[in-house]
Order: C-alpha cells, then structure tokens, then sequence
C-alpha cells in the first residue's frame, strides 16, 4: 500500500436478517480527498458508513486506516481514530443544552472536583460554533428549542470540532436550506485544506459533482465503480446506480396545466401559532405545490390540513362545506389523507406488518359487523401491494424491513386503499431513491388523471416545478407568492421570493 | 476482530432461533409446570380433581387476563384489578341479602364505573396509567377497609348455589370464545393492538386512541366486577383484602403467556390462557407441595422476572436486527 491511502475498505459484507445489505465491497479513500458515495435506497451507503463509524459491526471484511486494521466498536471509539459521523437521521438529544450535544461522550474534559463546569463548556461549544461560522445559536440553550437545520448545524460543529481525519457526511444536505449547504461545503472545505479525508453521501447528484473529486458507486450492496473528475457525469451516475437507463424527464411532460373548476378543499383566513392569514383553494385534479424554507409554515399548514393542528381562526372547507376537522379521523372521514415527513414514526407503524399497516384506516370498509377477517384483508391488502408494486418477501413481514422507498409506497398504498380523494403529501420522495422517485410521480399524475387533489409539500424546488400545477411559496407563516405552472418558472425565480 | 464477526456471522441463525423460542417457550413453560409437578407430587397434582379445582382456583383470574390483554396490547396497564374485585365484590356481598340478581348486576356495575374512570383519568386527562390506576387501587382499599370494619361482609346462603363448576366453565369458554373473537378478528382488538406498535402512526390512520383505551378500561373494570362476584362466592365473605395483588398475578400469566410488555403487533390471545393456565397450575402446584404463603410469593416473583428478562432482551435484539 502506498502512503496516500487513508482508508482501505476490504471485502465488507453485511447481512440485517434476510437482507444482504453489503457484499464483498472493496475500494480505497485516498488522503486529502473528498469522495462522493451515491447508490439508490437500500444499496449500502449507510449501512458501510455506519460501519466505518463504528455503529454496527461487519459480517467479514476488514477496514484498514492508515495501514493498521481498524477495530472499533462505538462511535466514541471511532472518535478516537479520528473519525466523525454526521448521521442521516436527527443525531442531538432533545432535553439538553446545545454544547452538552456537542460535547456528548467527552463531558470529562470539563470536569473538576467531580462536576461538570457547564460555563466552561458553553465558552467552548461556542468557540465550536464559530469555527464553522455560527454565531447566532446561544450553547446553553436546549436543544428543543432548535429547527431540524440548527439542529443539524449543531451535528456539524460537533463533528468538526475534533478536526476529524475523516469526516462520514450521510445524507445531511437533505434537511438543511442553502445557507445550511454552505456551511456544510465550507466545513468540507476546511477539513480537505488541513489534509483530512471526507465521504460525502447524498442523492443530489448536482451538488455531489460540485463538492467531489471522485464518486464511489454501490448497487445493491455491491461496489461497482469509482470515478474522478471529468469522468463524473451525472447521466452515466444514474445509469450506474440504477443498472439501466434512467428516463431524464421522470417529471410531468405536460407544459399546460388542465384543471376542473371544481373546488374539492378552501382554506379562509387560517390563523394559527405558525401560519398567518392562509387563504388558496384546492381543485378537483389539482396538484398544488408548496413550496419555502424548511420553517416556513408549509409543514405546519399540511398538519393543520390533517387535522393534527387547529386553527385560532378561519375555516376550512370541504367540497363546498365548512368543516371543523378536529382530529385526523375527522379529515379521514372528509376524504382527506396524509403523509407525514417523519414517516417512520407517524406515517407507518414500523413494528406490525405490511398488511396491517395497509388495512388499518380502511378496516370499517372490509369489515362486517365490526368484523375484519383475514381472507378479506389479504385480498384488499394484496390488491394495493400489486397495484403500487411494493417488493416485499410476504405481506406479512413488518415495514420495519422495507428499505425508504417501499416504505412509501406502504403509506400510499393506505391512502388509496382508503379511496381518499384529498392527499396532502408532506415532503413525499424525501431520502427516497429515483427508481421509486419515478413510481411516486407516475403515481400521481396518475390520481391527478382521476380527479384527485393532491397538496405537494417539499422542499425540493425541481420536484415542485416539475409537478405541480400551481406553486405556492411560503415565508415566516404566510403565503408570499402564487405561481401557475408554466415552462417560464425557474428554481432561481422562486428562491427569491422564499428568502 | 476474530469473535466480533463470528459473532455477528451467526446473528441471522440466531435471529431466527430466537424468534422460534418467543413463539414456543410459552407452551414449553405449561408442560414443565404441569409434568414438573406431577411428578413432585407423584402424580397427584394432575388427578381430575386436582384438575378442577386448578380451573376453579384459575377461573377469576381467566377472565381478567383475558381483559387485561386488551389494556397490555396497547401499552396500558390497570393496577387496580385486584382492589376493584376486592370492591366489587364487597358490594355484591352487601347486596345479596336483598336479591342476588341485583348484587350480581350491581358488582358489574360497579367494576364498569371504576373501569370508566381509570379510562378517563388516563385516555382523557392524559394522566400515566400506572400512576393513575395505582391511585385507583389505594382509593379502593382505603375504601374497602371503610365498609368491611366488622372484618368481613358474609354473602347470602342462597350465593352458594352458584359455586358451580360447569356453570363456571359454560361462562368462561363463552367469554374467553367472545374475546377471542374480539381481539383477533375485530376492528377493535386490531386498534389496540396498532395503538401499543405505533401511537402517533395509529392516531394518523384515523383511529380514536382516547375511544380506544376508555372501552378497554371500562372493560377492564366490567370483567373485574365480575371476577368479584364469583370470587366472593368461593370464599364466603368479602374481606378488605380479597383480590389482593391480582393485577401481578394477570402481568405475570401474560408474560408467561408470551406477551410482549409492551404489547403491540406481536400480541397472540393465546398469551392470556396459556399464561393463566400456566399461574394456575404454579399455584396450585406450590400449595399442594405445602409452601407457604411467603416463599410462593418470591418464587412468583423471581419467574416473573426471569421470564421478562429472557424475552425482554430478545425482542430488543430481534427488533434491533431489524433496523436497517
């Protein structure tokens, strides 16, 4: 081995029950580089970077860091070596304070007479903050307080402030808004000046080519690539990752948008902690798009569509009549379905099976006298699996098994099993892969053929632009702009207006 | 490194190993005790009226496992069982000497009304179950002492008539067949048993947890009512503590039943007759060998948390396994 190897990955494989999440995977980081790592869903990306880190253990294989085999067996130990994970999912503890997130694991350096001095730890999660160029978060504050992106910020400034050799970046850019990118690219940037190493780990390919010098592909557990510089397109990526060629038009192709006059949802002068003054009508075959930063309301509104957050004032209404939705089975009643952003733990029940999460909201249509047995739910789960092609090894299996996308496709397949005619759909292809991307939207402008209203929540500005047909943009709890669908509508146009 | 991967090379095995063992050990359990007995006690715990007179011992404690596993399914838990047969049955007795019908509707009665208001303390107010119900249960003895000064209220001599075993069994396969049927197959079983995987997920299907858990109290409650009335009945008299620590003793059986304690999707009615049957048997079994009132309750107590340790530890590593 030479001596610009950092990281030399040999042979990884790693099995979660049935599933083989990595096989045999092989190749080396060199020093002082930043190397994407891109694969769709459930191809290994996390689960080998959450090896690395030291939070699961391989199945065979060895990882070697700079020429000694590395062997760790918790992310504090992983610290050690000099590598820090930034983690997909949300990393801080709610409950404490900004700097004791960022100082968990190494609250010992603050210690004297047997306690923590938390004035010496905040100056110092402070001085952490700043180097990544944060000032405007105060480090005795409790972390509930926080937005998903400060909350992610603060991940960051954890990670960077042990001056990693290598720094694991999983997915992050996600929750984060462009000013938390930059701060993101920066801090890639510092960690390359002083000669560390980064695995970055995203699906915007866009991005991942500006902030890369080479690209590691997996599929399906499987390594099969790694490229460099010019040779990074992001065409040939996808082809890659899929293992086929990828329509580059997945969005809608119509430029005009056809919509019945039909009002199916009307939202009057809406008032709540969150949102001020809504007003906007839904149409029968409408897709609405909404469309901000991450707090800009959009969120919050989609809940209140659901019947999860009431409004001080304003009303409500439903093909036509003024409606008081005060709980989700309220909305069901009134045709409405919802996907949640945190899908896992609102949308779908992780731990109970394929076909019951199916069969759950509908259980008073195929029931008779109260009665739901099982011949009748496994005819009316299947129908749904079948028809959203959900890939799964018997429907009795828990979600918790399917990878992202199937687990979305779970959720859809409630919605339409329930015959719901309004979906409001919060953030849909988040952290999903494009084959299932792909479905989703054919999905959709499938339903909007058939006269269902969707509401697309999202924060990413392609997605909306290219599906929606009509665009609202949100700022500070009130909507700032509307926008029909037209080809003259450019990510640029709406950023303006969001920020 | 060597152990660390051959560790996790047989994970997978193992998975599956354990998985068996949760859905087996249960019924292995029942065999142990019943043929482990037999055989301390040369074979006389197995005759047939040893046999009925485990069901008769069990009967009471059938019935309010079985109610139990809708609160257990979903994660709640109601510590005032014992002290509501203890209440109801108080009542029964009081009132029998005027009609035996009305006594019998009145301890059911009365069961429902506390079972109504644990579900409100809790499904409404939001209170933790475990506290609220706790307070329930010292409410209840505190009353209980109150109405049984005298030391015990005696039921009417016509009461005994009903100590009848094949009326017992007739009452008691209809039940356990009702909820069966119920939490199996039922709209509602299957509701509670979403609410105990996945609260927040099963409130966005649509389903109306606060409903959910106030008619699983009230059912509770209803089924401990009449748990009461029978329990009074085989023992002649309402004391200030009849039913005392009941609510262990279901927690127990439906753990030996294989119960998850935190119920949700992985709950099997099975869990409540063979986890009934298997404390029935237990304590017939130490009393016939002749072990006292105190080392019966330590050997309960240390089963108990063997048993939940054992499967405790197992569902944590499956579900882990399971995360991907």
């Amino acid at each position: 081995m030479d001596s610009k190897t950092l990281l030399e990955i040999q042979h990884i494989s790693k099995s979660f029950s049935q599933t083989k999440a990595l096989r045999e995977v092989s190749f080396n980081i060199m020093r002082g580089e930043v190397r994407g790592l891109v694969g769709e869903n459930g191809s290994g990306k996390s689960t080998l970077s959450n090896i690395i880190a030291g939070v699961y253990c391989q199945d065979s294989g060895k990882i070697i860091l700079n020429g000694k085999e590395l062997n760790v067996s918790s992310p504090i130990e992983a610290e050690e070596h000099g590598i820090a994970l930034i983690v997909q999912e949300i990393g801080t503890i709610e409950g404490v304070s900004v700097a004791s997130n960022i100082f968990l694991g190494s609250e010992k350096k603050f210690v004297s007479k047997g306690l923590v001095n938390y004035r010496k730890m905040n100056e110092e999660a402070k001085k952490a903050l700043n180097e990544i160029g944060i000032d405007n978060i105060n480090p005795a504050l409790n972390v509930e307080k926080l937005n998903l992106e400060e909350r992610k910020i603060i991940e960051i400034a954890k990670a960077y402030y042990i001056h990693p050799k290598l720094l694991i970046v999983d997915e992050t850019a996600n929750a984060l808004s462009s000013h938390g990118r930059s701060i993101l690219y920066s801090v890639i940037k510092s960690v390359k000046e002083y000669g560390g190493t980064v695995l970055f780990i995203t699906h915007d390919l866009e991005e991942l080519v500006k902030v890369c010098d080479g690209v590691t592909i997996l599929r399906d557990g499987i390594y099969i690539d790694t490229c460099y510089g010019e040779k990074m397109v992001i065409n040939d990526l996808k082809v890659e990752m899929v293992g086929r060629e990828i329509n580059d038009h997945y969005y809608r192709t119509d430029e005009e948008s056809i919509v019945s006059d039909k009002v199916v949802l009307g939202v009057t002068n809406v008032y709540t902690s969150a949102l001020k003054n809504i007003n906007f009508e839904l149409h029968e075959g409408e897709i609405l798009g909404l469309g901000g930063l991450s707090d800009c309301g959009m969120h919050e509104l989609g809940r209140l569509l659901f019947g999860l957050d009431q409004p001080y004032s304003g009303t409500i209404s439903c093909y036509g009549e003024t409606k008081k939705l005060k709980n989700p089975a309220e909305a069901i009643r009134n045709s409405i379905g919802y996907l949640s952003k945190n899908r896992d733990t609102e949308a779908i029940i992780l731990q109970s099976s394929i076909k019951d999460n199916i069969c759950l909201c509908s259980l008073d249509k195929i029931s008779k006298f109260g009665f739901a047995f099982p011949a009748k739910e496994n005819v009316f789960s299947e129908q749904w699996i079948n028809k959203l092609k959900i890939k799964l090894k018997s429907k009795s299996q828990y979600v918790a098994d399917l990878s992202g996308g199937n687990k979305q496709k779970v959720v859809l397949a409630k919605w339409l099993g329930r015959g719901s005619s309004i979906l409001v759909l919060d953030c849909p292809t988040r952290g999903i892969d494009i084959g299932v991307k792909e479905a989703i939207y054919e999905l959709m402008n499938e339903l909007k053929d058939k006269g269902h209203a969707i509401v697309l929540i999202s924060e990413e500005l392609p997605e909306l632009i290219g599906m929606s047909d009509r665009i609202l943009i949100m700022k500070q709890g009130k909507i700032v702009c509307e926008k029909k669908r037209s080809p003259q509508i450019t990510e640029s146009l709406l950023i303006k207006d969001m920020i | 490194m060597e152990q660390k991967n051959n560790k996790s090379l047989s994970s997978n095995n193992s998975d599956r190993w354990m998985g068996i063992f949760i859905n087996v050990f249960p019924f292995v359990g029942l065999l142990i005790v019943i043929i482990g007995f037999s055989i301390f006690s040369s074979g006389a715990t197995i005759r047939l009226s040893n046999s009925i007179e485990v069901f008769n011992q069990s009967f009471a404690l059938l019935l309010v496992t079985a109610a139990a596993l809708f609160l257990l399914s979903q994660d709640c838990l109601d510590m005032s069982i014992g002290a509501t047969i203890g209440m109801a049955g108080a009542v029964a007795a009081y009132i029998s000497k005027t009609s035996i019908p009305i006594a019998f509707i009145s301890a059911i009665a009365v069961g429902l009304l506390i079972g109504l208001t644990n579900g409100f303390l809790h499904g409404v107010l939001g209170i933790n179950a475990m506290i609220a119900t706790l307070a329930m249960q010292f409410i209840l003895r505190g009353l209980l002492l109150i109405v049984c000064q005298s030391g015990t209220i005696g039921i009417a001599i016509g009461m005994y008539a009903l100590d009848n075993t094949a009326l017992k069994f007739v009452i008691c396969a209809a039940f356990m067949v009702v909820c069966y049927l119920f939490f199996q197959y039922h709209i509602y079983g299957k509701q509670c048993k979403a609410i105990g995987a996945g609260k927040t997920a099963t409130i966005q299907s649509g389903v109306n947890v606060t409903r959910v858990k106030v008619i699983g109290y009230a059912f509770m409650g209803a089924t401990a009512g009449l748990a009461g009335f029978f329990t009074v009945i085989r023992t002649g008299a309402a004391m200030y503590n009849t039913g005392n620590m009941v609510e262990f003793d279901v927690l127990i059986a439906l753990i030996l039943g294989g119960m998850p304690i935190n119920g949700g999707a992985d709950s099997h009615f099975r869990s409540a007759i063979i986890g009934a049957l298997i404390l029935g048997v237990l304590n017939n079994g130490m009393i016939m060998l002749g072990l006292g009132t105190y080392p019966q309750l330590i050997t309960k107590g240390l089963i108990f948390i063997f048993v939940l340790a054992l499967t405790f530890t197992m569902r944590y590593q499956l579900n882990k396994n399971k995360r991907l």
